[in-house]
């Protein structure tokens, strides 16, 4: 068994858990009163959805991870590098982006905190790349059809 | 060389791109935000909005209009983790799809973001970056302990003990499935060295180690007792230290749970004491006010009785006219002195508009100064009777922890107490002590001792308080004495005012009295029980009780309490209500009387040595006895419902529909709760020599004397 890190690595956010163990966790969590529930068992709840392959779940994940962030002053440090994670699974890379330049403002030392920065950027970067690719592929094939109807009329 | 400055412009493209693409995602979910955020009606706008079909937006307005109405029933509008099996029924809402009302949900506000606490900045700093150094080392206890573990460390060592409740939970059943999936699931983010599970009964061990706890997979004592292998014997020893790592894990994330709930505790427990405070302010503010309504409607009697009313012109012969000024009088003078919407007029409202007033409707006094004005009509005294009635009851003594010391007075007599009574929980109390004709008034909430009673020319052995005023002792003077406690208090008045009436017949000590509205009924040495009508203060029937005298009670007629002081008295208790009375004896025989007829009806035998307290209600009646037991009995059929004994001689008890609280001679004061059927004790020590000689109880407020004249008040 491996030495458990103190903060999860991008990778520990896949790899879900069996349905079985998911509604464990949440059975935990409602048994202790739904919002009113302690933090771990609701971060327990809120890991084990952003695990799931489900991008609902996951979303439910995330929403569980902002209100820890926003009840638990002392947690928030770690709160947002999980849901640095979180958004960043999800795809929702503006918000993955806004809680990573967060978390680097506060721990601009932190390697890991660079890490998860640097890769949100990067995957924005080629998210981007590709919508333009795509949209140069839309201009040029736009263009090709209106040369083409263009040289239709000429003649 | 172009190849690397092409692909250094192509990255600076992206840089941009990227930006410009983060500021419109960013304004994208912000403009979602904006639009939809905690408003309903900001949804419906946000809906409109984005979804722009053929309808015109006014009846997509009313159609989602409509939707707010069944909000309770259909659950259509806001989140909730209890009926949210996953996210997708989560987030669905009649407004807007799961992405956008995920997004409005989780978001933070900027202000949110920025504030992150620093006070640990730099031990947490260290330590994220410790833990990026660390990662290749071995060792990560440190930095573990410094702080409490991460959340992210909460859940991955909460997962082995989630994956063994479903083992346990499933072993039978298909047991073999989830194990597979399970370990599958282990051995993806929490790779192993070795094959997993090999053999399961091999993990449990046949050694003598629990049965319980089982060592980590891959570790088998067997394997260890015997093998030769440094190898083997050094992962297991890693094996073994990297699960007491996570057990330590599992410790500090309990242990910081306790703490979180500890806070919480804490926090409510102040949210109590200051709303306890706040309950407190507010009785004695009703205290305050019922007393002031109380003195202006001793004005109003006063005036009406007198005929000073000023607006009436009419003599006395015109009823009619006097009664409507009378109304007017009221409502004037109760709205004017008293604001703050205590309406003097609304005594008939009271009757249903508080529960607590049926209680006290039962005992309504008529008497009230009814002996100065005997000719009083019908319609005066209902009047008097509703204008008697509380509006408010104290209820603080609830809010105690039960077992909890309210007030004390200490040394209040100088002799044992022989009796007291109060009229309510933090109302008046009287008592009195042995030796003693001086009768002690305190005020329950203001701890105070705010006057004494004279007129007595002996102990005052009994009493009894009604709700309000009134007060009537009975002494070893012979004497029964009514009282008015007000005029004791307000001590403007002469000594003999206070006395309101004196029924003087008995030709010896009193030792047992009960009034209800009109009748007072007591019982004395001398063999009889007297019927006294409190409206004319004549004595209505006299009881013989020598008649019914068997075994020791003959025996001790003669035998007077003055030279045997511990010989108990012959009627030791009685109780009437209406037409009905209870008495018991010396003999130990339990009588119900019919008040009427003036006959027994009723004999219940059981206690074999004298009674000296009693009490009923609708349903039993509870006696306590020399003989150191309490009985209770079904009033219906006459039969035992219910007895116990304690180690002492009872010698006084009192009880509502929960409670049983009795003094027999020890420390404590002995309650029985007859809804848990369970005995316990309150009040001091147990071994201390100050006994509890008296008790009074009303609505889970205990007031009790000892030997040494302290007096005590619990919440029970």
């Amino acid at each position: 068994m491996p030495q458990i890190n103190y903060l999860p690595t991008v990778e520990d956010a896949y790899g879900p858990l069996s349905d079985a163990q998911l509604d464990i966790l949440r059975q935990q969590v409602l048994s202790e009163g739904g919002d009113i529930a302690s933090i771990q068992s609701r971060f327990n709840y809120a890991w084990g959805l952003i695990k799931s392959h489900d991008p609902e779940n996951q979303r439910l994940g995330v929403k569980l991870l902002t209100d820890i962030y926003k009840e638990s002053p002392m947690r928030r440090r770690e709160s947002l590098y999980y849901l640095t994670i979180g958004c960043y699974k999800l795809g929702e890379y503006s918000m993955a982006k806004r809680y990573a330049d967060a978390l680097y403002l506060h721990e601009p030392e932190n390697s890991q905190a660079q890490a998860v920065k640097a890769m949100v950027e990067k995957k924005i970067q080629t998210e981007s790349v590709k919508g333009i690719a795509l949209l140069g592929v839309g201009i040029a094939a736009l263009a090709t059809a209106a040369g083409f109807v263009l040289r239709q009329r000429k003649r | 060389m172009s190849g690397g400055s092409s692909g250094e412009q192509f990255v600076q493209l992206g840089k941009t791109l990227s930006t410009t693409a983060s500021v419109v995602f960013g304004s994208q979910s912000m403009e979602d935000t904006i639009l939809s955020y905690s408003s309903p009606y900001k949804k419906i706008l946000h809906d409109t909005i984005t979804t722009s079909g053929g309808k015109s937006s006014l009846m997509k307005l009313e159609r989602t209009g409509r939707k707010f109405m069944p909000f309770g029933r259909r659950n259509t509008a806001f989140q909730d983790l209890f009926h949210a099996t996953s996210g997708k029924s989560y987030f669905r809402n009649g407004f807007s799809d799961t992405r956008t009302s995920f997004q409005v949900l989780s978001y933070l506000s900027d202000d949110m973001l920025a504030d992150v606490p620093g006070i640990d900045a730099v031990s947490m700093n260290t330590k994220l970056l410790k833990e990026g150094s660390e990662k290749s080392r071995k060792r990560k206890g440190a930095n573990v302990h410094k702080r409490g573990p991460s959340l992210f460390q909460g859940f991955e060592a909460s997962l082995p003990v989630i994956n063994q409740t479903l083992h346990n939970h499933k072993k039978g059943i298909q047991g073999r499935d989830i194990k597979k999936t399970t370990g599958a699931e282990n051995a993806e983010h929490e790779p192993r060295g070795d094959v997993v599970s090999e053999d399961e009964e091999g993990v449990y061990d046949e050694s003598g180690y629990s049965e319980e706890f089982t060592l980590p997979k891959g570790v088998n004592p067997d394997q260890i007792n015997n093998s030769y292998s440094l190898k083997t014997l050094r992962n297991s020893v890693q094996l073994i230290t990297d699960n007491l790592d996570m057990l330590e894990i599992q410790k500090k994330l309990a242990a910081s749970e306790i703490r979180e709930l500890d806070v919480k505790m804490e926090r409510l427990k102040v949210m109590r004491d200051l709303v306890f405070q706040r309950v407190a302010k507010v009785e004695q503010n009703e205290l305050f006010l019922e007393k002031t309504l109380m003195a202006v409607r001793d004005r109003i009697d006063m005036i009406e009785e007198y005929n000073l009313d000023k607006e009436a012109e009419a003599e006395d012969d015109s009823y009619v006219k006097i009664d409507s000024s009378t109304v007017n009088a009221e409502a004037s003078a109760s709205l004017s002195p008293l604001p703050d919407g205590t309406p003097g007029s609304g005594d008939t409202i009271v009757q249903g508009e508080l529960p607590s007033a049926s209680i006290h409707e039962s005992r309504i006094p008529k008497m009230y100064k009814q002996l100065n004005h005997l000719h009083t009509n019908e319609k005066k005294a209902q009047q008097h009777e509703l204008r008697r009635t509380r509006k408010t009851y104290p209820t603080l003594q609830q809010y105690y922890e039960p077992g909890t010391n309210i007030t004390s007075f200490p040394l209040a007599h100088e002799e044992s107490i022989t009796c007291l009574d109060f009229n309510m929980p933090f109302g008046t109390l009287c008592s009195a002590g042995k030796l003693d004709p001086t009768i002690k008034i305190w005020n329950l909430s203001k701890n105070t001792h705010v006057g004494s009673i004279t007129g007595h020319l002996a102990t005052v052995s009994c009493m009894q308080m009604d709700q309000y005023n009134t007060l009537i002792t009975g002494g070893r003077d012979a004497l029964l004495k009514m009282w008015d406690i007000k005029r004791a208090i307000d001590g403007d008045s002469a000594p003999e005012d206070v006395c309101i009436y004196t029924f003087d017949s008995h030709v010896d000590e009193i030792t047992a009295l009960s009034f209800d509205d009109d009748h007072l009924v007591s019982g004395s040495q001398d063999r009889t029980i007297r019927q006294w009508d409190l409206n004319n203060g004549k004595c209505v029937q006299t009881l013989d009780i020598s008649f019914a005298s068997g075994g020791n009670l003959s025996r001790s007629i003669y035998s007077s309490t003055i030279l045997n002081p511990d010989e108990p008295p012959i009627i030791g208790a009685l109780q009437c209500y209406d037409a009905a009375l209870a008495t018991g004896t010396k003999d130990g025989v339990v009588r119900l009387w019919d008040l009427r007829s003036g006959r027994v009806v009723r004999t219940l035998d059981g206690h074999s040595d004298a009674i000296t307290s009693l009490e009923f209600d609708s349903l039993h009646l509870v006696t306590g006895s020399l003989d150191k037991s309490i009985r209770i009995w079904d009033l219906r059929t006459g039969a035992l419902a219910d007895a116990f004994a304690y180690d002492h001689s009872v010698t006084s008890l009192q009880f509502d529909l929960n409670k049983i609280v009795a003094a027999n001679r020890e420390g404590t004061v002995k309650i029985y709760d007859r809804k848990e059927k369970k005995h316990w004790f309150c009040g001091g020590d147990e071994h201390t020599e100050n006994n509890v000689e008296y008790v009074r109880y009303k609505d889970g407020y205990l007031v009790e004397g000892r030997a040494n004249g302290d007096i005590n008040a619990w919440a029970i």
